[in-house]
């Protein structure tokens, strides 16, 4: 054993550092690009615009409120230029208008409920609905205050038969009151996923490690296809060790290497990025993916065509991912590696079609 | 005029290699189009949903005072919380089986005692449980329910300040606890009627263009993708002594490049050109024949340019496995940049500037002005001078690789 292994290290020697830093890649492109997508992403904002055709402390509060929000790049246009932002949506250079026609504080204050405001909206328009919501929500609220305070007058009235209480001290305290008490408050569950972690991010680091670890550890065992087609495997029938030994020991003992890269990985993203996945769910991965890169690099016949193969095969990963996005089939879910890794659902149909093919692959060679 | 012949080897070297494999051809071409033509339907559809069945969604009210009960009545009997929505009371043994039955999209529970804790100001929980196999109308559904919580957490506002004047104002605490409850619902059920606040217009330039909306930007991907994957199929390490004997016979980097370049951008030409008069004759869309024209000197264009791109990131770079990763990533700048996925005016303030020399933004702006909206001229400004530039990187790469120095 100890012959073979040293047998292996000669040969690897010579690209010991490449490959070391093939491993050390997957974690390097998962940092740079979780960063970079966390960074830019709130910069990505919906442009929409505000028509106010009558300035007033009612249109004053929705501007606010839509430049408070996060998603949205509002622009606001005077009632006279409700043209020049009707035809900028027409040229898909808006999501969506928004009109706050004339009176529309008195309808507000009048606690007239339809028609208060028009919207304008294109084919094109991906983020109309949660405009809309936002906007219904602020004239919502400003609805609600207004009918509040005449209630409270009102009930004043019937009590106490005078109107001592100013509308702006009502206004004032309920602020206060809502912001000192939060009473309903809404999680959201799949069934049988009682664990409430809904994840706030866009991309998940371990996504973007998986498939670069999938396609640069193909790039790794290129030299199982060097090996198996040079003349010099011939050699191995006259020797005490079969190339088969020789070329699991191999797979053993990078498997074993990649696995110390796995840990250092797993705690550096766990750490820094905040992202967790469990230590057994990384293992099965490791062993699907080294013994899928394994023999299919055994199966190529030469080093281009196995680096097109892990291109290829990588982006067939990606494009299926997205169908699991959208149609759910569970075929698809059950066979497809970096689905079953994110989704801590464990690899198992592969560890098992891996140990047939190893089983069939040493037979054969016994047999020979 | 030896080049052209060295030229004419290398383009029959790379045919002669294509027709040896030739099933990858048909592999390379059919492949990405079934994908995209996949990932274009799944999306239209959910953009565009033609759906006639409603979404349904059930109440699990756990809480037996009258408010809560009087609540979830009124929750399920107005349909007018959005459309396509069926909202219905259930048990909680039914609505679990209904999700396993996949019947059921989510439920809404409302936990004991929950009337009681909002009136005496306590914070409780709504929970929302989703169907896991249906997790994209799950998704749709809980932007419906986060507006009708954030209008429950308004009006508890409203409702709490009246509970407090109510009190300071010496009212009676039966008479208070129905007032408040009467507040309750009645904000209630103004919050579910927010459907009709505003009026709403839908424009667009071209009513039947939404599909090929979509179309265009396919096509736009596949032709820009086939150019990638035809390159990486062309790729080849020729060992150390053929690159000896190529040298010695006059064969330079750049005559080599300008072969690949002319067979990768012939080949994905024809059959980009073909694909886009089939969408043409199956979408029955009138183009005049001088904007068929328009369209393909585009398309050969957008295509020589990305070759030639491809072709200096791979001398630039001489191990094969980076440079097959740093072109796929080139292909996804090239194809995010053109706004393609996401569109330009979502993107941020300062990447704006990028759109304005990009020369895929180009191609596609002008294809879908073309196809879409009817135009009849195109500019080809950006997309020629960005040939030049390219093309004089292109010689320059050349006698970089070329040189014997070093």
């Amino acid at each position: 054993m100890r012959n073979v292994l040293y047998a292996r290290f000669l040969l690897i020697k010579r690209y010991m550092p490449k490959m070391i830093f093939w491993m050390i890649m997957p974690l390097m492109a998962a940092i740079v690009i979780t960063l970079l997508v966390n960074r830019t992403s709130d910069d990505f904002k919906v442009p929409a615009a505000l028509v106010i055709h009558e300035e007033s402390a009612e249109t004053e509060m929705m501007i606010e409120g839509f430049k408070d929000s996060r998603f949205i790049d509002v622009q606001v246009f005077s009632g006279i230029r409700q043209q020049d932002a009707l035809r900028k949506l027409e040229q898909y250079q808006f999501d969506s208008v928004f009109i706050f026609t004339e009176g529309f504080s008195e309808k507000l204050k009048n606690g007239q409920r339809r028609n208060l405001l028009e919207s304008y909206y294109t084919d094109r328009s991906l983020y109309y609905e949660p405009s809309k919501e936002l906007i219904a929500s602020l004239v919502q609220e400003q609805i609600g205050v207004h009918t509040t305070v005449d209630n409270i007058l009102k009930l004043e009235e019937d009590l106490n038969g005078g109107m001592t209480l100013a509308s702006e001290k009502i206004v004032d305290e309920r602020k206060r009151i809502e912001t000192e008490t939060n009473l309903v408050e809404q999680i959201f569950y799949f069934l049988g996923e009682h664990t409430q972690d809904k994840d706030e991010r866009i991309l998940n680091p371990w996504t973007v490690w998986a498939y670069f670890t999938f396609a640069v550890t193909i790039f790794i065992f290129d030299f199982v296809t060097r090996e198996t087609m040079s003349t010099a495997s011939s050699r191995f029938y006259y020797m005490k060790y079969s190339f088969t030994y020789f070329m699991i020991v191999s797979f053993t003992a990078l498997t074993g290497m990649m696995l110390f890269f796995d840990m250092i990985t797993y705690v550096i993203i766990n750490n820094f990025l905040q992202a967790d996945t469990s230590l057994l769910s990384l293992l099965l991965f490791r062993l699907a993916v080294n013994g899928i890169a394994f023999f299919l690099a055994y199966l190529m016949k030469s080093e281009m065509k196995l680096y097109q193969t892990a291109i290829g095969l990588t982006v067939i990963l990606l494009a299926l991912d997205l169908v699991i996005i959208f149609t759910g089939l569970d075929i698809i879910t059950m066979l497809h590696p970096v689905v079953n890794f994110t989704e801590d659902r464990h690899n198992i149909l592969w560890i098992v079609i891996l140990l047939i093919i190893t089983f069939i692959w040493i037979r054969r060679d016994k047999l020979a | 005029m030896r080049k052209m012949r060295h030229v004419f080897v290398f383009i029959a070297n790379d045919i002669s290699r294509l027709r040896r494999k030739w099933l990858t051809l048909p592999l390379i071409f059919i492949s990405p189009l079934i994908f995209i033509g996949l990932l274009l339907w799944i999306m239209s559809s959910v953009f565009m949903p033609d759906e006639p069945e409603d979404i349904e969604i059930g109440l699990v009210n756990l809480d037996d005072s009258e408010p809560a009960s009087m609540i979830v009545s009124a929750l399920a009997d107005s349909a007018e919380v959005a459309e396509g929505l069926e909202i219905n009371e259930m048990t909680q043994a039914e609505a679990e089986e209904m999700i396993g039955d996949n019947t059921l999209v989510s439920y809404i529970l409302f936990p004991e005692k929950f009337t009681d804790k909002m009136m005496r100001g306590e914070s409780s929980q709504l929970e929302v449980v989703g169907n896991p196999d249906m997790q994209l109308e799950s998704y749709v559904i809980s932007g419906v329910i986060d507006t009708v919580v954030r209008h429950i957490r308004n009006s508890q506002a409203n409702i709490l300040t009246i509970n407090h004047y109510a009190e300071t104002l010496g009212m009676s605490d039966e008479e208070r606890e129905a007032l408040i409850f009467q507040e309750f619902v009645n904000q209630f059920i103004q919050v579910l009627s927010s459907d009709t606040l505003m009026d709403e217009h839908e424009i667009s330039q071209n009513i039947s263009a939404g599909a090929m909306y979509f179309i265009v930007n396919g096509l736009f991907i596949l032709m820009t993708v086939w150019v990638y994957m035809l390159h990486i199929a062309l790729m080849r390490d020729t060992d150390h002594q053929l690159k000896e004997r190529i040298k010695l016979a006059g064969g330079t980097y750049f005559v080599q490049g300008a072969a690949r370049s002319i067979t990768t951008s012939v080949i994905v030409s024809l059959f980009s050109i073909l694909l886009m008069l089939v969408i043409l004759k199956l979408s029955a869309a009138d183009l005049p024949v001088e904007n068929i024209g328009r369209l393909a000197v585009l398309m050969i264009l957008h295509i020589i340019i990305t070759s030639i791109l491809l072709i200096i990131s791979g001398w630039l770079i001489r191990s094969f496995k980076i440079s097959m990763t740093v072109q796929l990533f080139v292909i996804l700048l090239v194809i995010l940049f053109a706004g393609s996925i996401i569109p330009r005016i979502y993107f941020p303030v300062y990447l704006d500037p990028v759109f304005d020399y990009m020369y895929s933004y180009q191609t596609l702006f002008w294809m879908e002005e073309l196809l879409l909206n009817g135009r009849f001229i195109i500019e080809t400004e950006v997309l020629l001078i960005t040939l030049a530039v390219l093309f004089v990187v292109f010689l320059a790469a050349a006698l970089y690789k070329e040189r014997r120095f070093l």
